[in-house]
């Protein structure tokens, strides 16, 4: 079950290793970073980042989501996306369809 | 008199607050709790409620401490009355009951406990305050998910520091249970509506998570009806009776439902075939009628000049039903792929084809397919784009066609793609301090910065159909060409940008010059301001060559500028 804490270090990890320089800049505040901060006006990279981090949360869960739900992430999260939100995004993408 | 009694219980609040924070690292927590129509407060004293045992010999000396603990609730400075008894919930102390549940109704108030004295030991007592009683679950709208795109996720979990309890556990089952039972009434206020309107829900609002793996679950509320465009604010209310912690409205404001921007007036006049496709749909349709003078044979067969009203109709379409058919990378990828199977760019007017009307008569299909593959994905991230695509052009009445295909490869190198303006540094705000605003980030104004992208390229085309040639239409030669070259650009500090364009053209349909080459060179340098009310600069380019389809001279331009924009004159403005 990942957790918006558990998404939010894996989102760390993910940041550190793919922007360690900016990552290293933002210090505590990285949550409060626009992900252009990361990436600047690269949309690709960052739904590779975001994408790298649902991937593994749900590896991580033994689960899957539709490639439909995926490419809804990708949608949502862009440049612009503080990066404290998108965990928060990516955390609910995790949870699964609750059973009737 | 009510003056005098609230004075007197917020000093008394003030003292219970300095006598509980005086005790070492004390952190009592009481939360608001529900059984059935029951509510009572749990309350964790720190230090401990007293067992009524004597410390030293274990003995039980005093059978009842519940009757030495002096505990009041109140609402908006008025006291709640309660009950008050030792706990029999594991991690609490003792529970204060509710005894007037109409103080909860609706969208009641918070709450304030304040334990004025309870006991700690054989002849020791302490007391403190907690604002705000709340429940240990907390409700509230939150971020969309990429399972709930159109809806307003409604997230129901723990609060921040709560541990899972059998009780929690057991409150958020009912909790669901109650959402998948009683949905809430929706209001939308748009920003351009003089007032707000209620909406209709989705009748299936499909609910993500299980309370007893997750400790969480949320409710996409979807609404029946799509949002209004623009920016707009929406509240969802859940009946009075509805379990305490949905009783509150859940409020979002200035959500902002991007409408498309608005069309533009004119139509993009650029040749056909060469125009970005950037919309499903792209139509204008457009009636002329002009006058102009012409000459006509008269009876004798003299020219005589007249005038002659010309009215045409102009349809001008671009449409790429699917701009990109294919998906995101799977897991582990970093390659994209973008297919656009389909795209069609017309201009076609009424009236005969002749040279002047030639460029409203095009009609071209085709697809283009990239692929763009990431080798590093970090903050200068190295990628290749492979492009291909094929296209067919055609007179309006397809008498004449020709086809065209191209492969271009553009490299993007992590170590030559670092313009100045990716740099950005972060800081501390110095005048706001607030820990919950993001800190400044500015650019980078010292600095060196390069853009260097290079491509090469391959196209090659040729007339196929040719049933009834028009005079003003130039029959194309077989196409082979290939082209090599690149941009670069320079930031000299944030003050001075160079820019290189250099591509030379190999072209394969002549024997004789068979080399072209196309160069543009520019520098562009922001001046210092010399008042506030005015920005200027200077720029100087160079052009010198030819680009396909190399049907006039190549051109050797200079051009030496200096801009200055300069308002409020005489302290006006307008």
């Amino acid at each position: 079950m990942a957790t918006d804490a558990r998404v939010k270090e894996l989102f760390a990890g993910e940041l550190a290793a793919r922007a360690s320089k900016q990552f290293e800049n933002a210090g505590e505040n990285w949550p409060k970073k626009d992900l252009g901060f990361f990436f600047p006006e690269n949309e690709n990279t960052v739904d590779l980042c975001a994408l790298a981090v649902l991937d593994k949360a749900l590896k991580e869960d033994g689960t899957t989501v539709p490639k439909k739900v995926r490419n809804n992430v990708a949608l949502l999260i862009s440049t612009k996306t503080k990066a404290g939100n998108a965990v928060k995004i990516i955390g609910l993408t995790t949870l699964q369809p609750t059973p009737k | 008199m009510i003056m005098k009694k609230r004075f007197s219980f917020y000093m008394l609040l003030c003292v219970i607050t300095v006598s509980a924070r005086s005790a070492a690292a004390a952190e009592p927590t009481a939360f608001l709790r529900a059984d059935g129509k029951t509510y009572y407060i749990v309350v964790k004293a720190d230090p401990p409620l007293w067992n009524g045992r004597d410390p030293v010999s274990g003995q039980v000396i005093q059978a009842d401490v519940a009757k030495d603990i002096i505990a009041s609730v109140y609402q908006n400075g008025r006291l709640v009355p309660t009950t008050i008894a030792v706990s029999g919930t594991p991690g609490f102390d003792f529970i204060v009951k509710l005894t007037d549940i109409s103080i909860l109704n609706g969208d009641f108030d918070p709450l304030l406990l304040a334990v004025h004295r309870y006991p700690t030991g054989p002849a020791q007592t302490a007391g403190f305050s907690v604002d705000d009683v709340s429940s240990e679950i907390s409700a509230s709208l939150t971020q969309k998910s990429g399972t709930c795109v159109e809806g307003f996720p409604l997230e129901v979990k723990l609060g921040d520091g709560v541990l899972p309890s059998d009780y929690i556990l057991g409150r958020l089952e009912t909790l669901l249970a109650y959402m998948r039972r009683v949905s809430p009434t929706t209001q939308v206020e748009s920003d351009t509506a003089i007032k707000a309107e209620p909406r209709q829900l989705k009748s299936d609002l499909a609910f993500f998570g299980k309370p007893t793996d997750d400790k969480r679950f949320f409710e996409c509320l979807a609404l029946a009806k799509d949002p209004p465009s623009g920016t707009f604010d929406i509240k969802f209310t859940y009946p009075a009776d509805a379990p305490i912690e949905l009783r509150h409205p859940f409020l979002k404001t200035d959500i902002e439902n991007a409408s498309h921007g608005v069309t533009p007036f004119s139509v993009d006049d650029a040749n056909v075939g060469e125009r970005a496709i950037e919309e499903n749909l792209d139509l204008s349709l457009q009636f002329s009628s002009s006058v102009a003078d012409k000459t006509v044979k008269d009876a004798a067969g003299m020219d005589v000049p007249v005038r002659v009203r010309d009215n045409t109709g102009t349809l001008d379409l671009r449409i790429a039903p699917l701009l990109n058919l294919l998906s995101l990378p799977d897991p582990g990828s970093t390659t994209f792929k973008f297919l656009t199977p389909l795209l069609i760019d017309a201009r076609v007017s009424t009236g005969k084809i002749n040279k002047d009307t030639l460029s409203l008569n095009r009609i071209v299909i085709g697809s283009e397919f990239e692929i763009r593959h990431y080798t590093n994905t970090s903050t200068f991230p190295s990628y290749q784009r492979y492009i291909l695509s094929f296209r067919n052009a055609s007179d309006r009445d397809f008498k004449q066609a020709e086809w065209k295909g191209a492969l271009e490869f553009q490299p993007v190198f992590s170590a030559l793609d670092r313009p100045l303006r990716f740099r950005r540094n972060s800081a501390e705000r110095e005048l706001d301090q607030d820990p919950d605003r993001a800190p400044k980030d500015f650019p980078t104004i010292v600095g060196f910065g390069i853009e260097f992208l290079p491509l090469v390229g391959f196209e090659m085309g040729k007339t196929w159909r040719n049933k009834s040639p028009f005079a003003a239409i130039e029959q194309t030669e077989f196409v082979r060409r290939l082209y090599f070259g690149g941009t670069l650009n320079l930031d000299l500090t944030a003050y001075v940008r160079l820019s290189l364009k250099d591509i030379l053209y190999v072209r394969g349909e002549t024997s004789e010059d068979r080399l072209r080459n196309y160069f543009l060179g520019s520098i562009e340098v922001p001046l210092p301001s010399f008042t506030r009310n005015a920005s200027s600069n200077a720029f100087f380019s160079f052009e010198r060559g030819a680009q396909p389809p190399f049907a006039s001279p190549g051109v050797n331009a200079l051009k030496i500028g200096y801009r200055v924009q300069w308002d409020g004159w005489f302290g006006k403005r307008r």
